[in-house]
């Protein structure tokens, strides 16, 4: 593509009315990139640095303290974190419990497409012309505006069962004529799907839920109009005009959806409060696992190589996402 | 406008000619439905309010019942969780949250440097290190962007023609019209900052700085098996956030909206 010298003048111009107007905007952008550069940025660069480093959160004083605390270790972390070593001739991960949590992380997650899906039927069913959708819609968002603690609490007492006491649930599984209900938190086999039905409870009304219903808002009435003078019947309308044109919508609730389920703050609250990650590690994830290195633990340095990986992870995801993801969306 | 509306009404009319029973069977249907899901939603909110009345004999009854058969007067269960924390979330929703963008970053990467930052100046334990370090993120400078895109250009072409500053366009026209924007976000930051677990469960464990959350997670260490008063404390610290819900719900469902679409 040739350009014609008029047209490179007339981008010199717009270039350098931009660069007027960033002079401009600068003072506007100062308390926003300070507050970035102190809190974000330096933060951020600080947790690699701590991730080479066996710093075990001893007070630091003085420069020697400094030099004789935070040690640097190279990868040294990193290798006891995700390496994997020969005994006995078979490969054993150094850290088999990392690999553990990162399945329970990645197993939880599994609720994420019923959650989505749900949030989809449910926004579909919001968006019929009725009365009371307002009612509705407030009691389906109420979990996700209420405190993760009180919920969780009255959560591990739903699923409540101890050899005299019956929660609620189990209670009704038991009426309902099942005559051993799961022990739910104290088993192995189901601490996971528990979990995973309260994040379902809580999230299929949420944001999700709201999403969609803004997106449902957005696709124009016509085209539904046109496809009933085409005699398609409502399964073809919702594959061909309302799937599509929500796939904006769908690409940034998958994402967004993804990255908070590896981040996991809910379950951390769930874990730490219901289960304390247990039984034995069944419901511990990767936020649990750094929590309890850099809290319980005070090793620094180990739990900021974790935190890492997982932002490896959700930065991997996302770059991936966006590469290939989007081609699967439709604009209008 | 008006004849769109009329060519819908039509069309409406029209269906309903063409199947009238169908269509209020699917509506009941879809009544139905939505009560369901609502009522599934309701259970366990009905639940705690339920057992926060009981008695504690009759608290782990078994078949469980609904409405309490001696009713207790709500005890006052939140007593640890201390005023106090009320004036430290008061003052971190007062400063509005201000970053750039790195929504991907999980926050616990930058938590960890601060935590160690702050145990290294002896100020864990203390309001500063509860307010100022959430206070940046990512997602208010993202909000209010999505907003300001929405403000018509010409709005502020015209006010720099009159002479206007970049100071004044922003004080006399982008500032009031971003009020509602900004009742969003106050809304936002409230409910995140009154429900915020992982920060303050870092850098505090001095019972007089414990916010509500970490004040009812301690709770439950120390009656695990009173649950009647555990389900009163957990009331007590929902009604706040659902009374600023129940208020400011017009602005929520609008930032979701707003922030969710337009990225």
């Amino acid at each position: 593509m040739k350009k014609n010298p008029k047209r490179r003048k007339g981008e010199e111009v717009k270039r350098r009315r931009i660069h007027a107007t960033t002079l401009r905007a600068l003072p506007f952008l100062l308390p926003n990139l300070l507050g970035f550069l102190l809190f974000t940025f330096l933060p951020v660069m600080a947790c690699f640095a701590l991730s080479l480093s066996d710093y075990r959160l001893a007070p630091i004083a003085s420069f020697r303290d400094l030099v004789e605390q935070v040690r640097f270790v190279g990868l040294g972390n990193f290798t006891r974190l995700l390496g994997f070593s020969r005994e006995a001739g078979r490969l054993v991960a150094n850290d088999s419990e990392f690999w553990r949590y990162l399945g329970n992380t990645l197993f939880l997650m599994l609720g994420i497409p019923l959650s989505i899906l749900g949030s989809l039927l449910l926004a579909l069913l919001l968006n019929q012309r009725l009365r009371g959708i307002t009612l509705f819609r407030t009691i389906y968002f109420l979990p996700t505006v209420s405190s993760a603690v009180a919920i969780c609490i009255v959560w591990k007492w739903i699923f409540h069962q101890q050899p005299n006491e019956v929660g609620l649930l189990n209670s009704f599984l038991m009426n309902i004529g099942i005559a051993h209900p799961p022990d739910w938190l104290s088993s192995l086999v189901w601490a996971k799907p528990a979990f995973i039905i309260m994040v379902l409870w809580l999230g299929i009304g949420g944001y999700n839920c709201v999403l969609y219903l803004a997106g449902l808002q957005g696709i124009p009435q016509e085209l539904y109009e046109a496809a009933d003078l085409d005699g398609a019947g409502s399964w073809a309308r919702l594959r061909h005009i309302t799937w599509p044109l929500l796939s904006p919508t769908t690409f940034f609730v998958v994402t967004m959806s993804i990255i908070a389920g590896l981040q996991g703050s809910f379950l951390f609250t769930a874990a730490f409060l219901m289960t304390a990650g247990g039984p034995a590690g069944a419901t511990t994830t990767l936020m649990l696992y750094i929590y309890n290195y850099a809290i319980a633990w005070h090793q620094l340095g180990y739990a900021a190589a974790i935190a890492t990986v997982l932002f490896a992870f959700v930065f991997g995801f996302t770059l991936i996402n966006w590469r290939y993801g989007q081609r699967l969306v439709h604009y209008q | 406008m008006r004849d769109e509306e009329a060519r819908r009404r039509e069309g409406e009319e029209a269906k309903r000619r063409r199947g009238g029973a169908r269509f209020s069977l699917l509506n009941l249907v879809a009544y139905l439905l939505l009560t369901a899901i609502g009522l599934t939603m309701l259970v366990p909110f009905a639940w705690m309010v339920s057992t926060s009345l009981k008695a504690p004999a009759y608290a782990v009854e078994f078949p469980p019942r609904w409405i309490p058969s001696e009713p207790e007067t709500v005890q006052i269960a939140g007593q640890e969780c201390k005023v106090a924390t009320w004036s430290s979330q008061a003052t971190r929703v007062a400063i509005l949250r201000y970053s750039l963008a790195t929504l991907m970053v999980p926050a616990i990467v930058i938590m960890l440097p601060v935590y160690a930052l702050l145990s290294n100046l002896r100020l864990t334990n203390t309001y500063a290190a509860l307010i100022f370090p959430p206070m940046f993120s990512a997602y208010g400078t993202f909000l209010l962007r999505q907003f300001f895109m929405t403000i018509p250009r010409e709005l502020e072409d015209a006010a720099v023609i009159d002479g206007a500053s970049p100071f004044a366009v922003y004080r006399h026209i982008i500032l009031p019209l971003s009020k509602p924007a900004l009742a969003t976000l106050t809304t936002f930051v409230f409910l995140h900052s009154w429900n915020d677990f992982l920060w303050p469960l870092m850098v505090v464990d001095r019972l007089a700085l414990k916010t509500l959350p970490i004040g009812l997670a301690h709770f439950q260490d120390s009656y695990t098996t009173e649950y009647h008063l555990l389900m009163a404390a957990s009331v007590i610290v929902m009604i706040p956030v659902l009374l600023v819900f129940l208020i400011g719900q017009r602005y929520f469902v609008r930032g979701i909206a707003l922030s969710g679409m337009k990225g």
